[in-house]
C-alpha cells in the first residue's frame, strides 16, 4: 500500500540553536520565487488607491530637488565639482539617497510589519527584507530613469565611468541591509528603534555629500569621513554619473564598513529570527 | 513498529515562555542582550529574576508515516505551540524533532492575503508563501479556482469578499499544497457548514493517500472522522495517546465534569440493605469494560451487593446524555418478568441492549434498586466511570448537525 519512494525524503531538523550560524542559501535558492512574490506584492499594494500611484517614486527628489536647487543652489551658493549645475549635481546624490533611506526604514520595521505572516508560516525569514528592498529598487528605476533625462538635458555627457554604477549600487545596497538587519533585530525587542529611523535618516543624510560635495570635507578629515559607507556610495554615483573626481582610497574605510555591518547585521538577524516570533 | 517509517520523531520536546515584560527592569542591558540572544543556553543563569511557563514540556513522540495524528486539549495546554515549533515557525527551547519528507502547515487560513489584491493574485501569493512553486501553482489553479467556487470573483479584490469567502479561497490553496506532512490547527471552525464538509471530506482525502497529518482541533467530531489516533495533552505534557474514540472519550467525560475518576459512584441510598457496587460491559476486555465502540449487542453487568435477604426486589436502569436528558430507561420487570429473589452476596444485574446508536460522548448511567414491599428505595446510584460511547459518527460532520441517533442510513432510488 505504501508509495515507494526513489529517494529517502529531506529531513527537517529541530532543535534549540545555539552560537551563531551560517546562511542557508540552499534553502534561500529553493524559495527564490517567494522573493519575488512578496517583492511584488509590495510593489502591487503601495500605490493602491493613489491618485499619483508610481508618480510618488518621482516627486519626492524631484521636490527635493526643487526646494534644494533654490536654497543651497542659488541661495546659499553651495560649490559643486567640475561646476556642475547644482540641480543635476545634488539630484545625483538625492536620487540613491532616497533609495539607501527607503531600504533602511523598510528593513528595520519589516519584521514588525510582518509579524502575522512570520508567525502563521515558515520560510527563509531573510527574505522579508530583501523583498522590502527589492521593492524599493522598483521606485529607484523609475526616480533614476527621470536622474539620466536631467543629465541629459543638462548636456552633461556620460563617461565610460558608468559602467561601474552598478558597483556602487551594490555598495548602497549592502550598506543599507547591513544597518537595516541590525536595526530591524534589535526592533524586534525595542519598539523604540521604529521612532529613530526617520530621524536617523535625516541626520545621516546631513553626514553624507547630498547637498554639498565630499570635496568641501577638509582633507584632513576625509579618511574619518569616509568611514560613512555613503560617502562613498555617493561620490561614487557622482564619479560614474557626472565625471566628478573619483572617490580615491577614501572608498576603502567605506567598504570595509559596509561589508563589516553587512555581515554582523546578518548574523544578529539569522540569531534573533530563531524565537522572535515570541515577542512579534 | 519496525517496518513502519516514522514521519516526525520528538525527543524531549520543551518550550518556555517568559511571563510579563521581556524588558528589563532594573538589570543592566549586557545581562538583558545575553539573556534574549541565547536561546536554551545557560538556562539555569537565567532562571533568577524572571517568570517562566513551559508551554510544553518533556514531549516525547513517534509518529508512523501515514497516521493522522489528533491533538486535543484545553485552550493554552500547548497545542499550538507545538505546531508552530514543528512548522519552524519557533525555535524550542530544549530537545529536538525530526521531519521526514516536505512539510505544510495550515495554522491559519489565508496566511499573507492582502486585501488590495484580487483572489488570483492572492493564490499566488499564498501559495508562494506556503511552499509551492509558480509552476505548481499554475498546474492546480483551475482545481484551486473549482475548490474555492469563486470563479465569478477572481479579479475582486479579497478585501471586498465575505469572511466566508475569504476563508473558501484561503483553504482551496492549502488543499492543494502536497506535502508529506501536514500540520493543521484549528482552521475548521471557519466557514459554512458545506464548506467545512468538504475541508473535511478533502483531509480525509490527503489522509488517505498515506500522508502523514497532525491536526489540533476542538470539533471532537472533526477528530473522530480524521484521526486514527489521538494526544490529549495537558500543561504541555501528553496525558493520554491512544485510539482516537478512547482519548476523546475520556477527554470529553473529563471536561463536562464527570463523576471522580475511581470512585465508584455517588449513592443516595437510604438503607444499606443493597448497595450497587461497581458496573462494567459484559464480556468485554477489560481496557474496554466502559467503552462502546461499535453498532452491535450491548450488555450492562452491574454488581449489587445484597446484605440481608430481599423477598422482591426490582431495578431500574437509565442512561442520560452528556446534557444530563434522559435517553433510554429499563427496568427488571420489563417484558412481564417477575420480582427479583436475593440471597444476601454479591449479584450481577446483567441488562442488554441489541445496539446503543448514539452519538458520541460521555453518558451518566444511572441505577436503581427498590424492595417491593412499601416500594421502599435500597440505592439510587449514579455509576461510575462513566458510559462512553464512541461509534464513528456516521451522520454530519459538523457538532450542531449530528443528533441524538448515530444510525448509518440505507438509500435506495426509484424511479415513480
Amino acid at each position: 500500500m505504501e508509495v515507494e519512494r526513489p529517494q529517502p525524503p529531506a529531513v527537517t531538523r529541530i532543535r534549540a540553536r545555539t552560537g551563531w550560524e551560517a546562511l542557508n542559501l540552499r534553502e534561500m535558492w529553493e524559495r527564490r520565487e517567494l522573493l519575488w512574490f512578496l517583492a511584488w506584492r509590495d510593489v502591487r499594494v503601495r500605490y493602491k488607491q493613489t491618485i499619483l500611484g508610481v508618480g510618488w517614486a518621482i516627486l519626492q527628489p524631484l521636490m527635493q530637488m526643487v526646494v534644494f536647487s533654490i536654497v543651497f543652489g542659488e541661495w546659499l551658493k553651495v560649490p559643486t565639482d567640475n561646476n556642475i549645475p547644482y540641480p543635476v549635481f545634488s539630484s545625483a546624490a538625492v536620487v540613491p539617497w532616497a533609495l539607501f533611506g527607503s531600504v533602511l526604514a523598510s528593513t528595520a520595521t519589516s519584521l514588525t510589519s510582518n509579524a502575522g505572516i512570520l508567525n502563521k508560516v515558515y520560510f527563509p525569514r531573510l527574505l522579508i527584507p530583501l523583498a522590502g528592498a527589492a521593492a524599493r529598487l522598483v521606485d529607484f528605476g523609475v526616480a533614476f530613469a527621470i536622474l539620466l533625462g536631467m543629465i541629459f538635458l543638462f548636456g552633461i555627457s556620460l563617461t565610460p565611468g558608468i559602467l561601474l554604477l552598478p558597483l556602487f549600487l551594490l555598495l548602497l545596497l549592502v550598506t543599507a541591509l547591513g544597518f537595516g538587519l541590525w536595526l530591524g533585530a534589535i526592533n524586534v525587542y525595542i519598539r523604540d528603534i521604529q521612532m529613530l529611523v526617520p530621524f536617523l535618516i535625516t541626520l545621516w543624510s546631513y553626514a553624507s555629500p547630498v547637498i554639498y560635495s565630499a570635496q568641501s570635507i577638509p582633507p584632513a578629515w576625509r579618511m574619518v569621513y569616509a568611514l560613512n559607507p555613503m560617502a562613498g556610495v555617493l561620490s561614487g554615483f557622482r564619479w560614474c554619473l557626472l565625471g566628478t573626481p573619483p572617490p580615491g582610497p577614501e572608498i576603502w574605510p567605506s567598504i570595509v564598513v559596509a561589508i563589516v555591518v553587512f555581515f554582523t547585521g546578518m548574523m544578529m538577524f539569522l540569531r534573533v529570527q530563531r524565537t522572535m516570533v515570541d515577542i512579534l | 513498529m519496525n517496518g513502519t517509517p516514522i514521519a516526525i520523531s520528538i525527543n524531549g520536546l520543551g518550550k518556555r515562555y517568559r511571563l510579563g515584560s521581556y524588558l528589563p527592569t532594573g538589570g543592566t542591558l549586557r545581562g538583558w542582550l545575553s539573556d534574549r540572544l541565547s536561546t536554551g543556553a545557560r538556562p539555569a543563569a537565567r532562571e533568577k529574576g524572571a517568570r517562566y511557563i513551559w508551554a510544553i514540556k518533556d514531549l516525547t513522540l513517534d509518529v508512523p508515516a501515514g497516521s493522522v495524528i489528533g491533538i486535543i486539549g484545553r485552550n493554552g495546554v500547548g497545542k499550538s505551540t507545538l505546531l508552530k515549533i514543528l512548522s519552524r515557525i519557533t525555535d524550542p527551547t530544549e530537545g529536538s524533532a525530526e521531519l521526514y519528507g516536505k512539510v505544510a502547515s495550515l495554522l491559519e487560513v489565508g496566511t499573507g492575503f492582502h486585501g488590495e489584491l484580487t483572489g488570483r493574485e492572492n493564490i499566488y501569493l499564498n501559495g508562494a508563501i506556503s511552499g509551492m512553486t509558480r509552476a505548481e501553482v499554475d498546474r492546480r489553479f483551475d482545481e484551486i479556482v473549482t475548490f474555492s467556487e469563486l470563479e465569478q470573483f477572481l479579479d475582486t479584490p479579497v478585501k471586498r469578499y465575505s469572511s466566508g469567502m475569504y476563508v473558501r479561497l484561503g483553504f482551496a490553496v492549502a488543499a492543494h499544497l502536497d506535502p508529506d506532512i501536514l500540520l493543521v490547527d484549528e482552521v475548521l471552525a471557519v466557514g459554512d457548514l458545506s464548506f467545512q464538509r468538504r475541508c473535511l471530506n478533502r483531509m480525509n482525502d490527503v489522509a488517505q493517500t498515506g500522508r502523514t497529518v497532525i491536526f489540533v482541533s476542538h470539533q471532537m467530531t472533526a477528530i473522530r472522522r480524521l484521526c486514527t489516533r489521538t494526544i490529549w495533552l495537558e500543561a504541555g505534557r501528553i496525558k493520554d495517546f491512544g485510539p482516537t474514540g478512547e482519548v476523546v472519550a475520556r477527554y470529553e467525560s473529563e471536561s463536562l465534569g464527570g463523576a471522580a475518576p475511581g470512585g465508584s459512584g455517588s449513592h443516595e441510598g437510604v438503607t444499606y440493605k443493597a448497595r450497587y457496587l461497581s458496573w462494567t460491559r459484559d464480556g468485554t476486555p477489560a481496557g474496554e469494560a466502559h467503552i462502546v465502540s461499535e453498532l452491535a449487542p450491548v450488555a450492562f453487568r452491574l454488581v449489587l451487593d445484597v446484605r440481608e435477604r430481599i423477598a422482591a426486589g426490582y431495578g431500574g436502569i437509565e442512561i442520560f446524555d452528556p446534557e444530563g436528558k434522559l435517553i433510554w430507561s429499563g427496568a427488571s420487570y420489563d417484558g412481564g418478568r417477575g420480582d427479583l429473589a436475593l440471597e444476601p452476596g454479591k449479584h450481577a444485574l446483567i441488562y442488554s441492549l441489541p445496539m446503543l446508536p448514539l452519538k458520541p460522548g460521555a453518558y451518566k448511567l444511572h441505577a436503581s434498586f427498590y424492595e417491593r414491599e412499601g416500594r421502599k428505595l435500597l440505592d439510587d446510584w449514579w455509576a461510575s466511570p462513566e458510559l462512553i460511547l464512541s461509534l464513528p459518527p456516521s451522520s454530519h460532520p459538523d457538532d450542531e448537525w449530528q443528533g441524538i441517533l448515530n444510525l448509518p442510513c440505507g438509500l435506495r432510488v426509484e424511479r415513480e
